[in-house]
């Protein structure tokens, strides 16, 4: 099933299925576009049989056109606006031919899609045929809904290999909302991101743009994506046009850095307010370090948003005679991300780090201390100079005169980190400095880059060998980036070395009412018992996820348990997250007659990468995601008289540009200790880089193949080393 | 200094002001309408929690005792017969079930979503909830989603679901939901699970069978559990007693009320209770039903009852047939079928193009069957009676688009426009338990189409992509068919292929090389093995297809390096699907001092699941496994075999294992076959099943040892 459109352009609310079309839903069929279809200028020159270029005929499908068309116009109080699009594409094989098989689009679009076949017949769809899905919230008691969304579904009639499938769809409105006199469009594509290739090749690909004032476009093309041209036609109209001719299609790539590096284009289409401002700019351009100011101050006086329930209390902090400026940001942070994510319940808020920054900066005021607001942009959208809309900047705050940056605010972050995607970038810095903390000086500068010691992870194992299988016990640690990925494993609560304190009380406020016929006595007892099971609950959670993640295709995992987790890595001090586990890892003995064979390598936690021969060849950089270290350190303990060989076979070193491996082995009075280690340089590399990148990753894939193996003692002195407890 | 509990005040009163941005909650709303007087949590019930959480671990909540309440009535509407569609299967009768459950959560802070599947057939009633169910008046209605429910393979059917939250602040927390469903045609009420997804302590499922109603309840998988029968009248019913504090509260004329406790507008008031018998169904601590690894159909394993409603009395008298009986059933398919609609004209030029200069019958056949195998894309849309009832011929030729019913009848259609004497035939895939011994709206789930030609019967399944004529899926062979005779029928069953049919061979030879297994590979499939295989290639993109292959037989294994890949210049579905290749292997061989231990098994046996204590569900493998793998190695003048893996051999009416090392003339070969006769596993056979598991892993677990001369 298709959600067509260009695929980046559109988030559609999906529903699930559906009922069936009455007549009365068809009006969307067919009237609204009747009248507009003779506003699509220009698509007539693109109707042309296009020729296929050979390299592309034994494609899936080929995308022959890709037609869009925004326009935005109407007085300010009645704005209208809208896209067209239309495309093309030869289906050329049964996937192809079951991919088009459907459409689900929203009810208030106009959609058609004809089907040209092969003799030139054209096949349009039933219109009968469309069922509707919904979702619908409501009250029974007050016999009302709360929220009702629906979706319609489209078969394709008659489709088959060689034909070509054309679809259309046109969305526009026509409103006097006021949201849409503050000059932020609130319909989809007031912001569009697009990356030019596909899953199949596009012949062509064509966006116009149609504006009238007060509308105005900012626009950038990025990684060598072709540039805007201004297009004539009707003078009333600001007219551009995007053409772009014989991208290939992507094929999926080990850490792809396909969002670095793919030619992409980006703009929004924005309304002047009536009245000018500094950060009234209605060129094509992205913004200047002007428009970046103004939003600084802007941001720097946004009380309005800002959490003035919250930031009051700690207002008057600085009266306290013990006031650490270090220890009192600190405890704002941990208290604002309790209170913003888990009491206002909202981890996946997007303006979340804006909300908290503008907070700080209110706070800071407060105590008189000198600061920075700092914009960056993640790395994916271009760099801070191809900014076209204002939600693509990334907020931050940095002390004057102190080591303190507040560069990142979500449910896992602390004090002193900045968001992944920035680092290494150029940002613009704004200081608010003097009394009054309001007149701003912009320059840029760059946020620094991070090193392979900066993130990552650490495994420490106590190995035994349990009957057939290795018990394992660990110590696990990670530190910076890496921990991100760990904690998102895990309920998010479970992590705060305080929780229990800060929440657990709370926790117990929340369901009081549940105990209001107890007495006090019994009802802080009661308490405390509750926040302790809630407690043990979390943890249990915690376990089963991490377990379940520990599968791998080389061993099975079998009675996880998570011990303790000893920091949950949201503390400025020591931002990391450690616990201890143990598992029995199954399927990593074997046995010839009464030897056994370790197969050991497979708890190192290196490669498990399959590379096919086409993975020789890239088409993309590499992207790491961070630099980072990732240390193993196994302590294998052999009882009962058993010899250990084959340690001597793990030494290895090996570095390049891109990183290292590095495995040492030693004997001990217990068994053998294996020690690990494999960095990653940079978090990001061009793709020439990929062969150094396969050196080290077929190494630790052929050290991760390797075994020891464990002798027995002779005859007489032999008894069964897999006779452990466990 | 602030008390503690002045703390709290204020803190709920932060809370319901908080409450008005977010989402009302249930039980928000519950501490909206009734105060702080409610105490949601009993200690009584935390010491029982705590044991119930023993002994359900994985649980949120579990049903501490619950009722399902099965009533019958007439409608005032009249029986209208033959209007529509529709109104085919219509009838004055309707049953209406009723759910009571005693929610205890044995988590803390649990938000437990309960699920109501239904369709245009089904009324959900009211749904009420309560905390303290003592308290009449304490119910509220909760807040409902309810949504288009999308089955798996349906563009479009008429299944939803409605969902409602509920919030058990803490371990102990017990919270009754009830509310009925009303099956507003009789028919549609085939069968009732008394197993559901969490686990219930205790349940009476209790069937109230009106003296006018002449029905039988057929018991299916009771023998493997513990559920007790009971004809009396039961002595007391959660629906009644909470229908009866309702009533209370509504300060209704208790004695106006039977035992039962009717409601008052209830069309059955006027019917002498004494009229009824009762079946009831007690169980006790069913676990939750959970998704089991390669689990076969619920109606296999799970206890239910099979309803099978053969007549009613009006009240004045009159006896009404309803679908108890397969001419019943037959007759109403056949109503449906009548009203199809078709227009052959449309379909018949193709069909006559596909067969032109074909002469033999088979080969006519063969040409229409595979067409709409090939052009047809499976869309189905199930809406009420659409569910029955196929689209017309032209329809479907027009789309290219279709369900199982709308092939069905387009491979009929063609194939009467050629001459062949073709019907709709309905049946129920393995997936169902069920055979027409117990007609119902539930035997069938699938239609196909039967050509009859000179006394034999081609069953043709248009939906089965790339399998070829006079071959069966295994979900429908050996399955009852019921094919249309003109107002008769027969039966007949699709007949059940043998596992041999599904062989896929793989064989290689290698050499060794340094520390690798250096050789060729074969790998050949047929039957099912065949389709499946076929099937996975026709769903990758043509530009990946090579990228496909290479993926498809180093298996995802890193130390299997494939290359020089030949297979057949065209995948076809009447032949062997066969691939050729060189394949170097690592990790199969280990040199210490003076031996060398090998490992053999290129490719190890899959199918290997275990089945646990507590599994209900029997295995279902989809279809007959069949697979040989005969792996060989050429060994070394200088090596001498030093021990080989004990084989093992386990043979029985479900399966056959089979692993063997054979060292003769310098070739070490390893032999593995598996079979499953039937194409899964039933429970009968865990314990020879969990063994052979075992025994297969400790197999695999062993090298085989050479020591080396010199």
């Amino acid at each position: 099933m298709r959600l067509a459109f260009i695929s980046v352009f559109l988030l559609f609310g999906l529903s699930s299925s559906a009922q069936n079309l009455d007549s009365t839903n068809l009006k969307w069929l067919g009237q609204l576009f009747n009248y507009r279809v003779s506003e699509i200028n220009g698509l007539g020159e693109f109707k042309d049989t296009v020729e296929i270029p050979e390299k592309w005929k034994k494609n899936s499908a080929i995308i022959l056109l890709e037609y869009a068309r925004f326009f935005a116009e109407g007085s300010s109080n009645i704005p209208r606006y809208g896209v067209y699009t239309q495309t093309r594409v030869l289906l050329n094989d049964q996937y192809a031919v079951n991919d088009f098989s459907s459409f689900t689009i929203e009810p208030d679009e106009w959609f058609q899609v004809r089907v040209i076949k092969k003799d030139g017949n054209v096949i349009l769809f039933d219109r009968r045929r469309a069922v509707t899905g919904d979702v619908r919230i409501y009250d029974a008691k007050k016999k009302i809904d709360i929220s009702f969304t629906t979706e319609i579904r489209i078969p394709v009639p008659n489709l088959e290999v060689g034909d070509v499938i054309e679809y259309e769809r046109f969305w526009e409105n026509i409103s006097d909302d006021p949201k849409d006199r503050e000059g932020r469009l609130p319909f989809h594509s007031r912001y569009i991101r697009t990356y030019l290739h596909e899953t199949f090749p596009v012949l062509k690909r064509v966006i116009d743009i149609d504006l009238r004032s007060p509308y105005y476009l900012k626009w950038q093309s990025l990684n060598s994506a072709p540039a805007l041209q201004v297009r004539a036609g009707n003078p009333m109209y600001y007219s551009y046009r995007f053409v772009d001719e014989d991208r290939g299609n992507i094929k999926g790539e080990y850490w792809s850095a396909g969002n670095l590096e793919l030619p992409q284009v980006k703009f929004s289409i924005q309304k002047a307010p009536k009245r000018q401002n500094a950060r009234t700019e209605t060129g094509l351009k992205a913004y200047s370090k002007d428009w970046f100011l103004a939003m600084a101050k802007e941001a720097n006086s946004d009380y309005r948003n800002s959490h003035s329930g919250f930031y009051v209390p700690f207002n008057k902090s600085k009266e306290d005679v013990n006031f650490k400026l270090k220890r009192s940001i600190a405890d704002f942070y941990a208290q604002f991300r309790r209170y913003y994510f888990i009491q206002e319940n909202s981890p996946d808020d997007e303006f979340a780090n804006y909300k908290f920054i503008i907070t700080m900066a209110r706070l800071l005021k407060k105590w008189n201390q000198d600061y920075e607001l700092v914009m960056a942009v993640p790395k994916e959208f271009g760099t801070i100079d191809q900014v076209v809309f204002p939600d693509e900047v990334y907020w931050a705050i940095r002390l004057k005169e102190s080591d303190i940056i507040l560069g990142q605010f979500d449910v896992f972050s602390t004090i002193n980190e900045w968001k992944n995607s920035v680092h290494g970038t150029t940002a613009y810095f704004v200081d608010f400095i003097g009394k009054n903390k309001r007149k701003g000086k912009i320059y840029s500068g760059q946020i620094p880059v991070q090193k392979e010691l900066d993130n990552g992870y650490s495994y420490n194992l106590g190995v035994n060998l349990a009957g057939n299988e290795l018990w394992v016990d660990r110590v696990c640690t990670y530190w910076g980036l890496s921990r991100f990925d760990q904690m998102g494993n895990m309920p998010y609560f479970v992590f705060d070395k305080d929780y229990k304190a800060l929440y657990g009380e709370e926790y117990g406020m929340g369901i009081v009412p549940y105990f209001a016929f107890m007495d006090q006595k019994n009802l802080q007892r009661e308490l405390e018992n509750l926040s302790d099971r809630y407690w043990k609950d979390q943890f249990h959670l915690a376990s089963a996820y991490l377990g379940m993640n520990l599968q791998n295709p080389y061993y099975k995992v079998e009675n996880y348990e998570l011990i303790e987790i000893r920091d949950g890595g949201r503390e400025p001090s020591i931002p990391k997250l450690i616990y201890n586990d143990e598992f029995f890892a199954k399927g990593l003995v074997s046995r010839a007659d009464s030897m056994l064979v370790i197969h050991i390598g497979r708890l190192l936690q290196s490669s498990n990468t399959l590379f096919d021969k086409e993975d020789s060849l890239r088409l993309t950089g590499i992207d790491f995601n961070a630099p980072k270290t990732v240390r193993v350190i196994i302590h294998f303990n052999v009882t009962n008289g058993y010899t250990f060989e084959g340690i001597e076979q793990f030494d290895t070193t090996i570095s390049n540009r891109t990183g290292s491996y590095e495995v040492h082995a030693e004997a001990s009075s217990e068994g053998f200790t294996l020690y690990a280690t494999r960095t990653y340089s940079q978090a990001y590399f061009d793709k020439s880089y990929w062969p150094e990148i396969r050196e080290l990753e077929d190494l630790t894939t052929r050290i991760n193949a390797k075994h020891i193996i464990l002798i027995p003692p002779p005859q007489s002195d032999r008894s069964d080393p897999t006779s452990t407890d466990k | 200094m602030m008390s503690r509990v002045s703390k709290y005040i204020l803190f709920i009163s932060f809370c319901s002001l908080t409450a008005c941005s977010a989402p009302t909650t249930n039980h928000q709303k519950y501490f909206r309408q009734y105060g702080t007087k409610s105490a949601f949590i009993d200690n009584r019930n935390l010491g029982s929690a705590l044991e119930l959480r023993l002994k359900y671990p994985d649980q949120d909540v579990v049903d501490l005792e619950s009722e399902i309440l099965i009533e019958f009535f007439l409608s005032n509407e009249e029986e209208k017969m033959g209007l529509t569609d529709d109104s085919l299967m219509s009838t004055r009768l309707k049953a209406r079930v009723t759910y009571y459950h005693s929610f205890v959560a044995l988590r803390e802070h649990v938000n437990f979503q309960y699920p109501i599947f239904y369709n245009k057939q089904m009324k959900v009633g009211p749904i009420s909830l309560s905390y303290m169910a003592d308290e009449a008046r304490q119910w509220i209605t909760p807040t409902v989603t309810d949504r288009s429910y999308e089955v798996d393979g349906f563009f479009y059917s008429d299944a939803r679901l409605k969902t409602f939250s509920t919030h058990f602040p803490a371990l102990g927390t017990k919270v009754i939901v009830t509310y009925d469903v009303v099956y507003e045609n009789v028919n549609y009420l085939a069968n009732l699970f008394l197993h559901e997804s969490f686990p219930i302590e205790k349940r009476n499922v209790i069937l109230r069978i009106p003296s006018w109603l002449n029905m039988d309840v057929v018991e299916k998988n009771f023998e493997k559990f513990t559920i007790k029968k009971d004809t009396q009248t039961p002595e007391f019913s959660l629906v009644a007693n909470h229908r009866r504090l309702v009533d209370l509260v509504r300060k209704k004329d208790r004695s106006s009320y039977d035992w039962y406790g009717n409601y008052p507008k209830s069309k059955e008031k006027k019917i002498n209770p004494d009229d009824h018998s009762y079946i009831t169904y007690q169980g006790a601590m069913l676990q939750g039903e959970i998704a089991e690894q390669a689990a076969s159909g619920r109606t296999h394993n799970y206890p239910h009852v099979l309803f099978k409603v053969n007549s009613y009395k009006d009240p004045s008298g009159q006896t009404h047939q309803v679908l108890g009986s397969l001419e019943n059933l037959y007759s109403w398919y056949r109503q449906l079928v009548l009203r199809i609609d078709n227009d052959p004209r449309v379909v018949k030029e193709k069909a006559q193009s596909l067969v032109a200069g074909l002469t033999e019958d088979e080969d006519r056949i063969r040409a229409i069957f595979y067409w709409v195998q090939d052009n047809v894309r499976y869309i189905a849309f199930e809406d009420g009676i659409a569910g029955f009832k196929p689209e017309p011929c032209q329809m479907v030729y027009t789309n290219l688009y279709g369900d199982c019913k709308g092939m069905a009848n387009l491979l009929a259609e063609m194939l009467k426009a050629v001459g062949y004497d073709a019907r709709l035939t309905w049946i129920g895939t393995r997936h169902i338990a069920y055979d027409y011994a117990e007609p119902s709206m539930a035997v069938d789930n699938h239609m196909i189409c039967t050509v009859i030609l000179n006394g034999k019967r081609y069953f043709l399944d248009g939906t089965e992509d790339l399998i070829e004529l006079n071959d069966y899926a295994h979900r429908i062979q050996g399955r009852q068919v019921l094919i249309e005779n003109g107002n008769s029928f027969l039966i007949d069953s699709i007949p059940d292929l043998p596992a041999s049919r599904n062989i896929s061979r793989f064989k290689g030879s290698f050499k060794i090389k340094g520390d690798q297994l250096v050789g060729k590979m074969e790998e050949d499939y047929q039957g099912e093995s065949r389709t499946g295989t076929l099937r996975y290639f026709m769903d990758q993109r043509s530009e990946r297809k090579s990228h496909a292959l290479e993926r498809f037989l180093n298996r995802g294994k890193p130390n299997h390096q494939v290359e020089n890949i030949e297979q057949a210049p065209e995948f076809n579905r009447e032949s062997q699907t066969h691939f050729n290749y060189d394949l170097t292997l690592n990790e199969h061989l280990v040199f210490h001092d003076s031996s060398a231990w090998l490992k053999l098994a290129v490719l190890e046996l899959p199918y290997q699941i275990e089945m646990e204590p507590g599994r209900i569900s029997d295995i279902d493998f989809g279809f007959k496994v069949n697979e040989i793998h005969e792996y060989s190695v050429e060994v070394p003048h200088n090596w001498t075999l030093g021990s080989l893996p004990g084989p093992v051999e386990v043979e029985n009416e479900a399966f056959k294992l089979k692993l063997a090392y054979v060292y003769a003339n310098g070739i070490l070969t390893l032999h593995s076959e598996i079979i499953v006769y039937q194409g899964g596993i039933s429970n009968n056979f865990k314990r020879e099943w969990n063994h052979a598991q075992m025994d297969m892993l400790s197999f695999y677990q062993h090298y085989v040892v050479f020591k080396q001369k010199g």
